[in-house]
């Protein structure tokens, strides 16, 4: 935090295209904004092996000591990129700066810097682009807005595509639905073929391909984690819960964000799905299980590259075939649901269990418990993905009325909802949460229209920026989030705000102490376990005297 | 002289050349890229559990099926739905979402009223002219009845949009600082049809009977004789010219979103990735992942990571594991 | 390639818009050297050949005006004097032969017959004057 000034100015500035087209010098690369480079334990790793990452580099030395012929393998991996991505292709050649993108993302609002604009932070690799494969960049240079490659250019790209979140957001108002996250995400892949990947992904990159988790917890401690949250529920609820973890022959898998495990807020909404979970065996007979290999939702592959993606996401299918599961159901978090939703059964094989084939022959839950009978996941999922959400289930549960919930419960809250980019654009998950909120607790309420659902900002933490060095970009990326909250927070008294993503949990503490914000961070799933009523296990609404975090519901008595 | 007006005549045909075959290379160039992933931007609630609405702009915006990501399409290219939602963000006026869709509304009186114009230019290529272009002019120019000839709205719309769509290149700090020269030019182009051709419709009349047999005998693929030729009027030469160099720009210019658009992963794709599969043509059988399969190959050298498959993870970690099996894989409150 | 079928039909719609001059009519465009079918005129007209090509509009927005607010009924150019009325370019002019068939090969619409009223003719008038 202290790197962070007190006091953030926003300075715009608007050079012209001759001037921009400029690559950025070493000394514009500043701290707070550029990210460190993997180190080669990271990148030259067993397990995650990058080109060239057995170098150590500094991104605020003069000399990235890229590879000899690093300009001849980087316009191969153009070349690549080009071939293997229509996106990225029509991407380049359609967009026409018309500028309705450019006031969209959350970082050029918060820095003014005008390469942060989607529409330049694309042009950085357009320009390039144009030079060397079409025939007006070459002939007519920089007249066309084609440039060169040279160290310096390198080094902007680096610098400016990791102050990209992926959030899409530039794409939901582009007319022509260039997503500069497709061009940022394929830029950066096309970087670490030459040995420049950001370090703040990798370590987790890597930890993940080791261990399960990007927290690179083992098993012994992510199950003595899990055992710890069991204990602070007897406390809670003076219940003796139990949960399943890598057990062969469970119903379901349960897949969540390993920040869960450990950090907080995110551990409130563990607590909420034990509960859930116990909640749902003790009165169905469903069992759920963990799993320490497929510990991990998350995937900061999806940061780095295809490759990298599928690598983290691949353990989860094959975990679900090794345990013989039915569906999986995934945690709250947001990139994760990028990636479960629109990659992984694209980056992977299906599970071949014949458990799985028969319940999504039918794939009513009426086949685990007959009272469960009439809540279909065939609606929208099918045998060929195999997720769902946390928050679908629960909607769907309430809906059907197959767990008790007292909303009062949650009267000491006054909460609103943040939409994570992911879940809300790569997704389309709007609608569930507010039912479960709706449903959940009595004093819910929205943010200003413009920023909310599809138009949702940006915690200013996704897609890698999470990292420590960056946290003036963070906090000013999450400066128009902060506007909308504090909006609420003076107009209806919110005091939490819920959102269903891990990284917004990491980054959003820090950004309502930076911003002066009196509000706490939280996740839907933590309200659900406030209000489940465990009425299998004898539990009555009153029986329940404090919430997940330990405070009184019903005030002092 | 004359023999040298028929550079004219050749003119159009070079350009119309130019233009179909460089728009159906730069298509065919497209679509030989692979599609990857299924990355449709959802802009409204997904299909889900019956119980939660959905309503139509859900439906467009958040397509369910092929046949609403078509519908997205059709909303997408003829009545520009995400330019709609356009808004300004005013940092001075406290991060004030301002609505902008004047940006909007410019677009689509510039894109309509470049159609209507150019489907009442069919009066010059066919003879006898069909019905549907007398109706088109006529209700074009309804309004502006009261001047002879009548004023046509479309001429007037697309020269103030365009001036709007220019200006705002110009006089906003933010669009001109994103503006490259080719934004510029083709406005420029615009420009010089848009006037030349309003100029010639009400100051500088021109000998119209000409410009019609010139033009049918383009569309007829029968040289002009030299007279027509020798009669068309300066003005209309670089009206017509400066088409011609248009049509021949757009393959190499962004005027080509209009095919691209067709070709957007993120506008054309459903939003059924847990309904369908969508298998990666480069990668269609993913058993193990591309790193460690056969990982990267740079510069002749492999990186290849290891894969971590279960076996592995069990190897690593054998007794932490072994031991959450002898717990019989239930996980209870710690005791104290 | 990829999506043969989506890209295909793409190409042949896109081709087929730009043959549209050709089936909108049908195939049938007929090449019209116009100005020699045009009925040749008994007479002198108010200003040159050339100049009443490209501006008997204005001239006659003009003469409406002259007659109309001014009361103007006489014109006098280098050519001859003329009544300020559209019967005298009749006096030259064969209608239908001369002044229709330019507006309809130019696809045209004269705004006369919108006021005027000519029995003899079969052009449709605006209602007030029945």
């Amino acid at each position: 935090m202290s790197e962070v000034p007190e006091e953030l100015k926003i300075k715009q500035k608007f050079p012209n295209w001759y001037d921009w087209i400029e690559p950025i010098k070493q000394e514009d690369i500043k701290p707070g904004f550029a990210s460190y480079i993997a180190l080669p334990k990271q990148v030259n790793s067993e397990f995650f092996k990058m080109p060239f990452g057995d170098v150590e580099r500094d991104v605020f030395s003069e000399d990235w000591k890229l590879p000899e012929n690093w300009k001849e393998i980087l316009l191969d991996a153009f070349k690549e990129t080009l071939e293997k991505n229509r996106a990225f292709k029509v991407f380049m050649d359609i967009c026409v700066r018309c500028g309705a993108c450019a006031d969209k993302c959350h970082y050029y609002i918060g820095t003014g810097d005008p390469k942060n604009m989607p529409v330049m932070r694309a042009e950085t690799i357009r320009t390039v682009y144009r030079y060397y494969f079409t025939k007006a960049g070459r002939i007519f240079g920089k007249w066309a807005g084609a440039r060169p490659l040279d160290e310096n250019v390198i080094k902007e790209w680096y610098y400016y595509l990791f102050q990209c979140s992926l959030c899409r957001r530039c794409s939901l108002f582009c007319p022509y639905g260039i997503d500069t996250a497709e061009v940022a995400w394929w830029g950066r892949r096309m970087l670490s073929r030459i040995g420049l990947n950001q370090r703040f992904m990798c370590i987790s990159i890597e930890a993940s391909s080791r261990t399960g988790n990007h927290l690179g917890l083992y098993a012994g401690g992510m199950a003595g984690s899990i055992e710890q949250g069991l204990s602070e529920l007897k406390d809670i609820t003076g219940f003796e819960l139990h949960t399943y973890i890598n057990k062969p022959g469970a119903d379901v898998l349960f897949v969540a964000p390993s920040a869960d495990y450990f950090a907080t807020p995110h551990w409130y909404v563990m607590l909420g799905y034990l509960l859930l979970f116990n909640e749902l065996e003790e009165r169905y007979g469903i069992t759920v299980t963990w799993s320490t290999y497929a510990s991990e939702g998350g995937n900061f592959g999806t940061f780095h590259s295809y490759e990298a993606a599928q690598l983290l996401n691949s353990k989860i299918y094959k975990e679900a075939e090794r345990l013989g599961v039915k569906f999986i159901i995934g945690g709250e978090c947001g990139h994760m649901w990028r990636d479960k939703h629109q990659f992984i059964n694209t980056m992977n094989n299906l599970p071949k269990n014949p458990e799985w084939k028969k319940f999504w022959d039918d794939p009513d839950l009426g086949q685990l418990s007959d009272k469960l009978k009439g809540i279909n996941l065939g609606e929208f999922i099918s045998g060929e993905h195999g997720w769902i959400h946390v928050l679908e289930l629960v909607a769907a549960l309430i809906r059907h009325k197959k767990i008790d919930i007292d909303p009062s419960r949650n009267d000491h809250w006054v909460a609103t909802y943040h939409d994570p980019c992911n879940v809300a654009r790569g997704m389309g998950m709007l609608e569930e949460p507010r039912y479960v909120l709706r449903n959940v607790m009595n004093k819910f309420y929205d943010m200003p229209e413009h920023c909310i659902r599809e138009k949702t900002y940006c915690c200013g933490a996704g897609g890698g920026i999470l990292a420590e060095e960056l946290m003036e970009l963070r906090m000013r990326g999450v400066m128009p989030r902060m506007m909308a909250l504090r909006y609420v927070v003076k107009k209806f008294g919110v005091n939490i705000m819920l959102t269903p993503c891990a990284i917004d949990k990491a980054q959003f503490p820090v950004a309502v102490e930076y911003w002066k914000i009196p509000v706490e961070i939280g996740g839907p799933m933590e309200m659900v376990g406030n209000a489940l009523v465990l009425t299998s296990f004898g539990e009555k609404p009153e029986d329940r005297k404090y919430d997940l975090r330990g405070t009184p519901i019903r005030g002092e008595e | 002289m004359s023999d040298a007006l028929y550079v004219f005549y050749i003119l159009p045909y070079v350009a119309f050349a130019i233009f179909v075959v460089g728009t159906i290379y730069r298509v065919i160039n497209w679509a030989r890229s692979a599609v990857p992933l299924k990355i449709p931007t959802t802009a409204g609630q997904q299909p889900t559990f019956k119980f939660i609405k959905r309503t139509w702009l859900d439906k467009i915006d958040s397509p369910s099926n092929k046949w609403w990501a078509f519908v997205r399409m059709l909303f997408e290219v003829f009545l520009f739905r995400s330019l709609f939602r356009n808004t300004r963000y005013y940092i001075e006026k406290g991060g004030k979402n301002v609505d902008a869709r004047w940006l909007w509304l410019f677009a689509v009186l510039f894109h309509y009223s470049l159609l209507i114009i150019v489907l009442r230019h069919l009066r010059f290529f066919t003879n006898p002219v069909p019905n549907f272009v007398k109706t088109i002019e006529y209700l074009d120019g309804v309004l502006g009845v009261a001047i002879v000839p009548p004023l046509l709205m479309t001429g007037v719309i697309a020269l103030i949009a365009l001036a709007f769509l220019w200006g705002r290149r110009i006089l906003l700090a933010k669009e001109r600082c994103i503006s490259l020269p080719s934004d510029h030019l083709i406005l420029f182009f615009m420009a010089v049809i848009l006037v030349s051709g309003l100029l010639m419709r009400y100051i500088v009349k021109i000998d119209l009977t000409y410009v019609k047999m010139f033009a049918l005998s383009i569309v007829k693929f029968t040289p002009p004789s030299p007279e027509v030729l020798a009669n068309l009027h300066p003005l209309f030469l670089v009206h017509f010219t400066f088409v011609c160099i248009t049509i021949a720009y757009i393959p190499f210019s962004k005027v080509m979103h209009f095919a691209g658009i067709w070709f957007s992963p993120t506008r054309n794709m459903p939003n059924d990735n847990r309904m369908r599969r969508h298998v990666n043509p480069w990668d269609p059988n993913p058993e193990v992942p591309i790193l460690a399969r056969e990982g990267i190959t740079v510069a002749g050298v492999t990186y290849k990571s290891k894969k971590l498959d279960w076996e592995t993870y069990y190897e690593m970690y054998k007794d932490q594991l072994d031991e959450i099996a002898e717990k019989n894989y239930t996980l209870k409150a710690e005791e104290f | 390639m990829y999506h043969k079928g989506y890209v295909a039909l793409g190409i042949v719609l896109f081709l087929a818009l730009l043959a549209m001059p050709y089936w909108v009519t049908a195939g049938k465009i007929k090449y019209e050297e116009i100005e020699k079918e045009l009925a040749p005129a008994k007479g002198k007209c108010v200003y040159d050949e050339e100049w009443m090509a490209k501006y008997h509009m204005e001239l006659l927005k003009d003469w409406r005006e002259l007659a109309v607010r001014h009361g103007v009924r006489h014109y006098h150019t280098e050519n001859g004097d003329f009544n300020v009325s559209l019967t005298e370019c009749w006096k030259c002019h064969d209608y239908n032969n001369f002044c229709a068939k330019c507006h309809n090969f130019m696809d045209v619409e004269p705004v006369c017959w919108e006021c005027h009223y000519n029995p003899s003719m079969n052009y449709s008038t605006v209602n007030y004057i029945k």
